[in-house]
């Protein structure tokens, strides 16, 4: 008899632990992408203070996590994580979606850009200046048409 | 708190006051400006406030009696005290009081501070942003936003103090602080007052310092 009751409570919670599973995974794409530019943010402040110190390796490892970021954008707005009220992403994310995803291509264009300069012997200060700049126009670009407050 | 051993007296001078009405009007608009993006004019508030916490601390030591620090800032004790008893000593703010305003205008005058040297990376700097590195500007920008939920926190915090006192002890601490003037024992003397004059003074000195540094830094 105890046997069966443990083993029926077990499947219970097993089973209440699949289906929250989807609930849980549902916050993640909004933390991840909160975090995410965020730390895009930080990045690029390090890329400025690099170039400023000549530090290429740093200016191309960053602009590499940028990239990244970049490439994960679109597949971290899905239809069911809107956001709450606070939440800085603007309707017209899911209303223009192809555009926003083409955006958010400039994104990752530009930082790769950003990283493909920094890797070539010689590059001078205004050249990944300029290109910092073209990644900073991409953010700029975005948040215009689809960040609220900006 | 009509009793017939009271009695209305004038406690609080007008640049308190005004210093007080105009915080109160400023902070909810640094937050709706920053939500809604408006960085220009968050940081011509922020300026603004900035020269406010910066004459308060100059008042709070060449003020009226009851703005000056020496007069209200007692310590632990004068809490303990405070709360045991319900008799605050001074006029003007009682110790808990005392707390609230030193609390509230340091994280102001750090939040104001900040705000000088934050970036949002992208295309707004604060006006000193550029006499730091990026990575610095960074590091405050995030102090910055930490100490703006901490303000907002404090504000409560007066807020609920405010009406709880009202509500527990009878007194209304709101009125006066438009009026300037409380019911207090017979019998109590009547603080001294520094002319408005001299607030006026340090309030255009304060400003035309901050306008020299965004100037010439």
């Amino acid at each position: 008899m105890k046997l069966r009751t443990l083993t029926f409570r077990s499947l219970l919670v097993a089973g209440l632990m699949t289906g929250l599973i989807p609930t849980v995974h549902a916050a993640d794409p909004v933390n991840e992408r909160i975090e995410g530019f965020k730390e895009s943010k930080h990045g690029i402040a390090r890329i400025e203070d690099a170039i400023q110190k000549g530090d290429l390796s740093t200016v191309a490892n960053q602009a590499r996590l940028l990239t990244i970021f970049a490439e994960k954008i679109p597949g971290l707005y899905p239809d069911y994580a809107k956001g709450g009220f606070f939440s800085k992403a603007k309707g017209e994310i899911w209303a223009n979606f192809p555009d926003f995803s083409q955006k958010a291509k400039a994104f990752q264009v530009s930082s790769q850009q950003l990283e493909a300069s920094a890797r070539v012997n010689n590059v001078g200060v205004g050249a990944l200046t300029q290109r910092l700049r073209a990644v900073k126009d991409s953010c700029t670009s975005c948040h215009r048409q689809y960040k609220k407050g900006f | 708190m009509r009793i017939t051993n009271m009695h209305k007296m004038r406690v609080w001078d007008l640049p308190t006051r005004l210093f007080h009405w105009t915080l109160f009007a400023l902070i909810p608009l640094l937050f709706m400006t920053a939500y809604a993006g408006r960085m220009d004019t968050h940081a011509a508030i922020g300026q603004a406030v900035l020269v406010l916490v910066m004459f308060r601390l100059a008042w709070g030591f060449c003020g009226s009696q009851t703005a000056r620090f020496i007069d209200f800032v007692k310590g632990p004790s004068a809490i303990r005290s405070y709360l045991a008893t319900g008799q605050s000593e001074t006029l003007g703010h009682n110790p808990l009081g005392a707390a609230m305003v030193l609390a509230l205008l340091a994280t102001i005058l750090v939040q104001a501070l900040s705000g000088l040297f934050s970036s949002d990376g992208i295309g707004f700097d604060g006006p000193f942003a550029h006499l730091t590195s990026s990575v610095a500007s960074d590091a405050v920008t995030r102090l910055h936003v930490a100490l703006a939920y901490l303000l907002a926190g404090l504000v409560v915090i007066h807020v609920v103090a405010v009406l709880l006192h009202w509500k527990l002890h009878g007194e209304n601490l709101i009125v006066p602080m438009f009026s300037g003037k409380k019911w207090v024992q017979a019998g109590a003397s009547e603080p001294r007052f520094t002319h408005t004059v001299a607030a006026f003074a340090i309030f255009v000195t304060t400003a035309v310092l901050l306008f020299i540094a965004r100037k010439t830094l």
